[in-house]
């Protein structure tokens, strides 16, 4: 137990926590319907997700580091050989299976692109702010696994890698004419990649900008959540007493939509707790960067922690029709075996730097 | 809160500024969630309550049952049947309620662009709300989609009440149709509490007793899931059904005054001598009211409504003919009640009446030669009616007619009821701004001329006549019963007027009516009923004054053939029933009225026979 004498429990803590809560909600959410067997599925999910924190937090920092390309290579390979052979499932190819598991390997993704470009980064050999030239492979790392990610089609996935990766470029440094460059080239790059959507994501988009365009299409969805939430009121209808999840009014509801479940039911006071927690922990491992000593290690703790408030902000503003419905599931609450052991493999990461110290 | 990095010799320069600024865009972006959740869960939650009380809340209409019209003798003549319609719930629909639709019509076998159309028009107007979009399924239809319900979300079986008329055409111009109220009538406000997509009475008693038909529909308000199923029921309301109608009609009486116009158009009453009471009303030609019940296309309604015979035309109350000879009863009593004639005076017909400088002619070319006031009536002398009329005048002419009813309306409770006509010189003055001629009183006082009656005008005046001068207002409805017996509505025979014409004027008329029918000159004896005593008076109203009078009636073009009139009642002695029939382009009265007369009075004495005390007597049920 020596191992674990060292080990700050905060972090792993409060990653249980939005677990469980989670784990409660699903529950809610999924009862008396086919899919009542996911609350308990999730439990075990959790058990293997503790075990992945501890794999990212004994991992040994030096094959992080030195591993991170190899990684990323192994991640990338497999998301074009499943776009090529893939399992097709109504369109949708985004899992890998062996053995009874199926894995979302867009999940792997995300650690696999960070550790990259926390790799690139830390051995340039030319001083920051970096310009065009630097980031042009750094550029090509994202864009190399957005892409296939996208085309799953993974909308929502792949425009969060390109999102998480914000924060390493901006804690890296980059010339504010080559952010010009870049936010030029997007503006310009927008209508070409909104017509190389699919159909039902382009109206997804559309009916973002006018929710009036389609009040019984695709706009219903985020219509039924908002009503969800706001007839929570302060202090929720209760625990299975919401009309709108126990009908089966919220879409998705014990996944992308969870959220809309959780503010139903325990109200604006639940809003404000998981939210507080969630904004506590990424606190609270960006405060590991007091241990982190070197490039790679700032990289890391900034780029996961980050990673975790972005997918959780966006799931959230999406659920309440701030953002265009995706398809993102809410770090540690939605259900998803992928999202939950990986979101806490990063987090063993992140704390382990703590123990290196 | 951890502790944020402080040592100098970190890995990165400016770590500080970075951090900052990644903790404040942190704290900025949660700060605004937070503030969005607030608006959306305090300071908005009522509407979305409500919102959510409106997505799982349904109230599913009951629809009442129109109440039920029976005959008098109890028999059912407007019902109402289960009729099924396939609905959408578009807001259960799962992915295209439109594609839900067609689906739909594929497996009924029905067109589907129709019933797409019909939804796209209305599907947006309330949430929630079943737009039908295939009516009046048969059982196999039914059945095909309740085996295969679940391929079809959001479509619902919706059962209406039918109206249905069990003696269609029969019944039509006094039953009416329903329909479905339009947006005029809801405006107008015509159908008191009536709503949207309610079926409200169209057209004769069902519009006109509309109110005590319709009930008040129910609802059941049910808990339901995204996919519209009912989890639970909060409550229910029964509909209430409309009150019963029974009429004053007899469907036997009814049917066989139809039959007996076989191919002939006109129109035909048949009153109870001693009550007012209507047995029976025939306007031919006549429509299916179960048609309207099911709907009608916009070419089957145009159809109906250009076709030249006016076919939802009631002719009994809206048709206006001259009543011809019919009306020389009108001259004779005025001619008795002015002292102008008197029964013994006698004049000579001969064939015409010069007048005026020119010859008023008689039917009869020869003449009738000496004629008495009941000779004239037997044989409808013109000459003689000419002579009375011009001595009366046509004041005192029109002072009579409308002291017996004529030129306005009986008030039957039937809604379109016209006036007819009894001219007067004020009357020309007002509306033709012209003088009255003289020679017009003479072309009126034989029922020509401007003179203009509905059947049942006529009806109820020789009513008049079997009644000896008591006037009683002819009615359908006698009474309206909601289900639990409480009585909304009755009538029961009711004097309107005692004439005060003696009863030696009734007598000469009656007995010289009774002669048209039974002497050997009469001109009505095709309306005799063996062992009956039958009164009565021919008509022939014409339709165009032709230049020359051709020499058989087969020659004239049917359109200008004249109307036959025949007007009478039986029993003479207790008069029980009068009845009143013209045949359009029928030629005389004689040949085509008088034998229909004859054959519905018969029937109705066979039904009612005046030993057991008539319509009125023990027989009778309600």
């Amino acid at each position: 137990m020596k191992l674990f004498r060292k080990l700050d429990p905060v972090p792993l803590l409060c990653a249980a926590a939005l677990s469980s809560a989670g784990i409660a909600v699903i529950w809610s959410a999924t009862r008396g319907s086919a899919y009542a067997g996911l609350p308990s599925r999730q439990g075990y999910w959790l058990l293997v997700a503790f075990a992945a924190f501890f794999l990212g937090y004994f991992a040994d920092r030096r094959h992080l580091e030195r591993g991170a390309y190899v990684f990323f290579g192994g991640v990338l390979a497999i998301l074009i050989a499943l776009l090529a052979v893939g399992k097709v499932s109504a369109g949708v190819q985004r899992w890998v299976h062996f053995g009874g598991l199926n894995f979302q390997p867009s999940e792997l993704a995300k650690i696999a692109l960070i550790l990259a470009l926390a790799r690139y980064f830390s051995r340039l050999k030319t001083k920051p702010p970096y310009g065009l030239e630097e980031i042009s492979i750094p550029l090509l790392m994202v864009a190399g696994l957005a892409l296939p990610v996208a085309l799953q089609p993974d909308l929502g996935s792949g425009l969060l890698l390109g999102l998480i990766s914000v924060p390493i470029f901006f804690f890296a440094g980059i010339r504010r004419s080559a952010v010009l460059v870049l936010g030029l080239g997007a503006a310009a790059a927008a209508p070409s990649l909104f017509f190389s959507l699919k159909e039902y994501q382009q109206n997804r988009i559309l009916n973002f900008l006018n929710p009036e365009r389609d009040p019984l299409g695709t706009g219903y969805h985020v219509v039924q959540s908002k009503i969800a939430i706001g007839s929570g009121g302060m202090f929720g209808k209760g625990f299975q007493q919401g009309t709108q999840s126990q009908l089966r009014f919220i879409p998705e509801q014990h996944t992308d939509f969870i959220f809309s479940v959780l503010a139903e039911e325990f109200g604006f006071v639940g809003v404000v707790l998981v939210l507080g927690l969630v904004l506590f922990l990424t606190l609270y491992l960006l405060g590991y960067l007091e241990y982190a000593k070197t490039k790679f290690a700032v990289l890391v703790v900034v780029g996961l922690s980050c990673a975790f408030a972005i997918q959780t902000s966006i799931n959230i503003a999406m659920a309440a029709g701030l953002l265009p419905v995706v398809g993102l599931p809410l770090p540690l609450m939605s259900y998803g075996g992928s999202s939950l052991v990986v979101t806490f493999l990063g987090f063993g990461i992140v704390a382990g730097y703590r123990r290196r110290r | 809160m951890a502790p944020l990095p402080q040592r100098k010799g970190t890995a990165l320069p400016a770590m500080e500024k970075k951090v900052t600024a990644a903790v404040a865009a942190l704290f900025l972006v949660f700060f605004l969630l937070i503030l969005f959740f607030w608006n959306l869960q305090v300071l908005n939650h009522d509407r979305y309550q409500r919102l959510a009380d409106n997505n799982r809340i349904r109230i599913i209409q009951m629809p009442a049952n129109r109440g039920i019209i029976t005959d008098r003798n109890g028999i059912i003549l407007a019902d109402s049947t289960p009729d099924y319609s396939l609905a959408i719930i578009a807001e259960d629909a799962e992915d295209s309620p439109e594609e839900t639709v067609l689906a739909l019509a594929n497996l009924l076998g029905r067109e589907g662009t129709t019933a797409v159309g019909r939804f796209r028009e209305d599907a947006a107007r309330t949430p929630y709300r079943p737009v039908r979009v295939f009516e009046h399924l048969d059982e196999r239809e039914v059945a095909l989609f309740e085996t295969l319900q679940d391929r079809f979300p959001g479509a619902v079986l919706l059962v209406v009440p039918r109206r249905y008329y069990p003696f269609d055409k029969t019944t039509s111009h006094i039953l009416g149709y329903v329909g479905e109220i339009s947006e005029g009538q809801l405006q107008s406000g015509e159908y008191p509490g009536a709503k949207r997509r309610d079926i409200v009475g169209k057209f004769a008693l069902e519009k006109a007793f509309d109110r005590y038909l319709r009930g008040t529909d129910g609802g059941r308000q049910v808990e339901v899931d995204a996919r519209g199923r009912e989890i639970s029921i909060l409550g229910v309301t029964e509909p209430t059904p409309g009150a019963n109608l029974s009429l004053t009609l007899d469907i036997r009486v009814q049917q066989e005054l139809e039959e007996a116009f076989g191919e002939e158009k006109g129109a035909g009453v048949v009153l109870g001598a001693r009550t007012g009471e209507v047995l029976a009303m025939v306007s031919l030609p006549a429509f299916d009211p179960n048609e309207f019940s099911l709907g009608l296309s916009r070419e089957r309604w145009n159809e109906i409504l250009t076709d030249p015979d006016h076919p939802l035309q009631n002719k009994v109350i809206q048709g206006i003919y001259p009543p011809g000879s019919t009306f020389k009863v009108v001259t004779a009593i005025t001619g008795l009640m002015e002292r102008v004639v008197s029964p013994g005076e006698t004049l000579f017909c001969s064939g015409g009446y010069y007048y005026g400088g020119r010859v008023y002619r008689d039917w009869k070319a020869a003449g009738h030669g000496i004629v008495n006031l009941r000779k004239a009536i037997v044989e409808s002398c013109d000459v003689y009616f000419y002579q009375t009329g011009e001595r009366a005048g046509i004041e005192a002419m029109a002072k009579w007619g409308s002291i017996l009813g004529l030129g306005k309306r009986t008030g039957i409770d039937l809604p379109g009821e016209v006036e007819g006509l009894l001219p007067s010189p004020a009357w020309k003055k007002r509306v033709r701004k012209q003088p009255w001629f003289p020679g017009e009183t003479l072309s009126a006082s034989i029922g020509q001329g401007y003179v203009l009656v509905t059947p049942l005008q006529l009806c109820n005046l020789y009513s008049t006549i079997a009644r000896r001068g008591v006037r009683m207002d002819p009615y359908l409805v006698h009474r309206a019963v909601k289900e639990e017996g409480l009585e909304l509505y009755r009538r029961d025979p009711m004097v309107s007027q005692e004439t005060e014409i003696p009863q030696d004027v009734w007598n000469s008329i009656i007995q010289a009516l009774e002669g048209v029918v039974s002497d050997p000159h009469g001109t009505g004896r095709a309306a005799g009923i063996p062992g009956y005593r039958v009164a009565g008076k021919t008509g022939t109203a014409q339709v165009v004054r032709l230049q020359e009078t051709p020499s058989k009636e087969e020659d004239i073009p049917y359109r200008l053939r004249d109307h036959g009139w025949f007007a009478g009642f039986a029993p003479v002695e207790k008069p029980m029933f009068a009845a009143v029939v013209v045949v359009e382009h029928g030629g005389h009265g004689s040949s085509t009225a008088a034998p229909i007369v004859s054959r519905i009075l018969k029937k109705s004495l066979e039904f009612y026979p005046p030993e057991t005390g008539g319509e009125r007597g023990p027989k009778e049920v309600r």
